[in-house]
């Protein structure tokens, strides 16, 4: 877990952050989101001691960092930069075996620990264990980036803008992988983003900065639905029906939806987990169809367009 | 003489030349050593430290910019001749090129790729370590590579004040108008920085698997080098000798005191511009030098007695043309005034006011001319002129102006000086081609540099100034229309010289009283 307390940085007296505090629980993961500037790099920085903050805390797994030496801790810390900066003289191998090195585990150790990575970030070992990050596509490189970080096992995983760099198609495939590997589920992981969408897709928590500050910190939902101030609510409000539909899941509109139908043609069952905008996607491209929804107990609830917007605006008034 | 190719010049010299080369090499190892170990932790340091970057650069910038010649003087003073001037003057110019790259090559990696290393736990030496120093390597290997170059090129001027170093060869050839001598010390110090470029061109591009190993090479190969400037170097000897670069390549020189007096002295190579001083301060004890200097006076200094006559006459005498003579009648009755009016020590006495006391050419001219009741005062000119020419150094300049005086107290003629003609072929090609009327030349001078005398004929009339002074007489006006007119009386001849106490201490008056003291 990560606990920072009155996190301040002045850059000639003018204050880069200033008086941030939060705490992440082991395994969560939390996004620093915000406008270019807002001072979340910074905050990032200051966990790692990267940045010597000016005056406050930072405590990893209860352990107060500026009692120890950064390097200490620093190699339990995976760190993931927005261009990569993968050591352009180390092979691949090499590149992820700096801090297993650095610890100084075994040499068959860290070539069993390379080739596990590279297999599950879907690099090939027998390709890639030795050549050079020149020789790689950006989308590879970012992979050896995150092989990297993770190489030593830390508990803790910060992220400086890690998709920043990658095209679309790209970015959306590494974050499948990346949903999908044990390697980041039971990590602690704070990750730098100013990219909304990617803020919701993978965040616990969201912490959304302006001017050094923290506005709101909580859950998604939280940001989404009980803005604390306009500034919250400005900052989403270009894509504020998407985020609200891709962050209701059936689930939670499961109560307001009926259980009858009156006429079948297809029936399509669909998982309590899919969101709201994956329900009309599939509404969508099959054309006149019914959604068949099955709840953990059994229940059978059925839902159209007209059914599942009247239950969202039902589930929307009762947040508020 | 017989004509000689480089080949041969080459390998008939080889001792000489394989030992310049290892001197060569070891001056600009021992530097370049000695300058990565200042440079590279400077530029290192200054890389973490960009404040004090400019101050750091702008001195060693500076150090670069005085000229390398000057930067030898600076250091006589200092640190006297020998290796360690020499050696400190290449250390200088190594600096900016190393410490410039080293702080260049490590502030031009990608600063995200540092904050990388830092962020996965490395400390500062580790960084340095593993990533600075391999990133910033082909940089500060270029920088390497320059002060390389530089210095085999700067070490050439170690020549001069008794470093040793291809140099030797290369002033030796200018001085002595011999192109075989020049090519044979140029040729091999521009093919060794060549060479030595390219070798650490492959160090440059070495693959960086082999880091560590070609890092502990440099020094490695530094140290291996600079040995050889110690084992070329000369051994102890009772006495130091310093000799002038055409002195050591002359057969009345250095080649002379070793086949007439059997006198193996090991000199070291100097220039006659801090040779003087050299001995003065103690650093050398015999110096060849001419007989006249002022220096001697101005030192204290002695020369010892050519016994076995290897020193042919240098007496000074006006040269004229045939025609100038037919032209002004009355020129060589004035120009004979001077005839047997200043010996050695006069002659001396003059030099010396004019190189160490700085005064005027024209006052000492004067000076001397009225206490010897010569000076008369300037006649209304006519319209006729007289040209005088003069060689480049202050005697000449003193015997131009005496003419000069002499000419407008006792006639009518008007007087051109063009004084400053460079060395003795320029200065006789211009009164070859009618530019100069008569100049004040040596009778050495005319026999060994403009006749080329057979050495049968040498060493017949070099017996004596008599037979010298008549032979040169007889060919120029064979063979040029020139005439030599009557001797002013000193000999500006090659001499070895002593300081005056430490050659009455030893009791060493001729050349083969130091003959016998270095053999007992």
């Amino acid at each position: 877990m990560i606990r920072v307390e009155k996190l301040t940085k002045l850059y000639n007296k003018i204050p880069a952050v200033s008086d941030i505090s939060f705490a992440i629980e082991k395994g969560q993961n939390m996004v620093l989101l915000g406008t270019s500037g807002c001072g979340k790099t910074t905050t990032l920085k200051m966990i790692n001691d990267l940045i010597h903050p000016d005056s406050g805390e930072v405590w990893l797994d209860e352990v107060n960092t500026h009692k120890m030496k950064p390097e200490v801790y620093r190699k339990k810390t995976g760190y993931v930069l927005q261009n990569i900066a993968l050591f352009p003289h180390f092979t691949v191998a090499e590149n992820i075996a700096v801090v297993p090195r650095l610890l100084g585990w075994d040499k068959d150790k860290i070539r069993h620990r390379c080739m596990e990575l590279l297999e599950k970030l879907h690099l090939s070992p027998d390709k890639h264990y030795s050549i050079y990050p020149h020789q790689l596509s950006g989308g590879q490189q970012q992979r050896v980036g995150l092989a990297r970080a993770l190489a030593a096992e830390p508990s803790i995983l910060l992220m400086d803008e890690p998709f920043g760099a990658l095209d679309p198609i790209t970015r959306a495939s590494i974050k499948k992988d990346i949903a999908q590997l044990d390697e980041f589920k039971d990590k602690t992981i704070v990750l730098v983003t100013h990219d909304v969408q990617e803020a919701f897709e993978l965040a616990d928590k969201i912490c959304l900065m302006d001017r050094g500050q923290i506005v709101q910190q909580g859950s998604p939902d939280e940001l989404l639905f009980k803005p604390a101030s306009a500034f919250v609510s400005g900052f989403f409000k270009e894509q504020q029906l998407l985020l609200e539909y891709q962050n209701t899941t059936l689930h939670k509109l499961f109560r307001w939806l009926p259980e009858t139908h009156t006429f079948v043609q297809d029936l399509i069952p669909v998982s309590p987990e899919e969101n709201l905008w994956q329900a009309f996607e599939k509404l969508n491209t099959i054309g006149k169809t019914l959604l068949v929804i099955k709840d953990s107990g059994g229940r059978l609830k059925y839902a159209d367009h007209g059914s599942l917007i009247h239950a969202f605006t039902t589930y929307k008034n009762t947040l508020a | 003489m017989e004509q000689q190719n480089l080949w041969q010049f080459m390998i008939q010299q080889h001792d000489k030349l394989i030992q310049q080369t290892l001197e060569h090499i070891g001056l600009t190892f021992i530097s370049l050593f000695l300058a990565l170990l200042i440079a590279l932790p400077l530029g290192i340091w200054i890389a973490r430290k960009p404040a004090a970057s400019p101050f750091v650069l702008g001195i060693s910038g500076v150090l670069q910019t005085i000229p390398s010649i000057a930067l030898l003087g600076f250091m006589i003073p200092l640190l006297g001749i020998g290796w360690l001037p020499a050696i400190t003057a290449l250390f200088l110019y190594a600096l900016l090129p190393i410490i410039r790259n080293t702080y260049t090559g490590i502030t031009g990696i990608d600063p995200s790729i540092k904050e990388a290393a830092v962020a996965m736990g490395m400390n500062h030496w580790q960084v340095l370590w593993k990533i600075e120093l391999p990133l910033a390597f082909p940089v500060i290997m270029a920088g390497i590579r320059t002060a390389t170059v530089i210095n085999v090129g700067v070490a050439t001027l170690a020549a001069y004040i008794a470093a040793g170093g291809l140099g030797e060869f290369i002033f030796g050839g200018i001085a002595l108008n011999s192109v075989n001598m020049i090519l044979a010390g140029a040729i091999p110090s521009a093919l060794l920085a060549i060479l030595l470029d390219f070798l650490l061109s492959l160090v440059q591009h070495i693959d960086l698997k082999k880091l560590r190993f070609a890092l502990w090479l440099i020094p490695l190969i530094c140290i291996a080098a600079t040995s050889s400037y110690f084992f070329s170097g000369t051994q102890d000897l009772k006495l130091k000798a310093g000799f002038t670069p055409e002195f050591m390549g002359r057969t009345d020189g250095d080649l002379g005191l070793k086949s007439i007096y059997k006198l193996d002295i090991k000199p070291v190579v100097i220039s006659d511009a801090v040779m003087y001083k050299a001995a003065f301060d103690k650093k050398l004890d015999v110096i060849s030098g001419y007989g006249t200097d002022g220096r001697l006076k101005a030192y204290n200094l002695v020369i010892l007695k050519d016994d076995k006559k290897i020193f042919p006459p240098y007496y000074a005498a006006p040269l004229v043309r045939n025609e100038a003579l037919i032209k002004f009648p009355e020129l060589e009755k004035v120009l004979n005034l001077l005839a047997g009016r200043i010996n050695d020590s006069i002659m001396t006495d003059l030099n010396y006011r004019v190189d160490y006391l700085h005064q005027s050419p024209q006052q000492v001219a004067k000076d001397f001319l009225v206490k010897a009741k010569l000076w008369r005062n300037p006649l209304p000119a006519g319209s006729q002129t007289v040209r005088i020419g003069s060689k480049i150094f202050g005697e000449q300049y003193i015997l131009a102006a005496m003419y000069g005086m002499l000419i407008r107290g006792n006639t009518r003629l008007n007087v051109y000086s063009k004084t400053g003609l460079g060395g003795t072929q320029i200065c006789f090609n211009a009164l070859k081609n009618n530019e100069i009327d008569f100049y004040p030349e040596y009778t050495g001078t005319g026999l060994l540099v403009l006749l080329h005398p057979s050495k049968q004929t040498l060493s017949r009339v070099t017996k004596s100034n008599g037979s010298t002074y008549n032979f040169v007489k007889q060919e120029f006006d064979k063979t040029f229309q020139m005439k030599w007119l009557k001797p002013i009386g000193f000999n500006n001849t090659y001499a070895l010289m002593m300081r005056r106490q430490q050659s009455s201490e030893l009791q060493i008056q001729s050349i083969s009283d130091l003959k016998r003291y270095l053999d007992q």
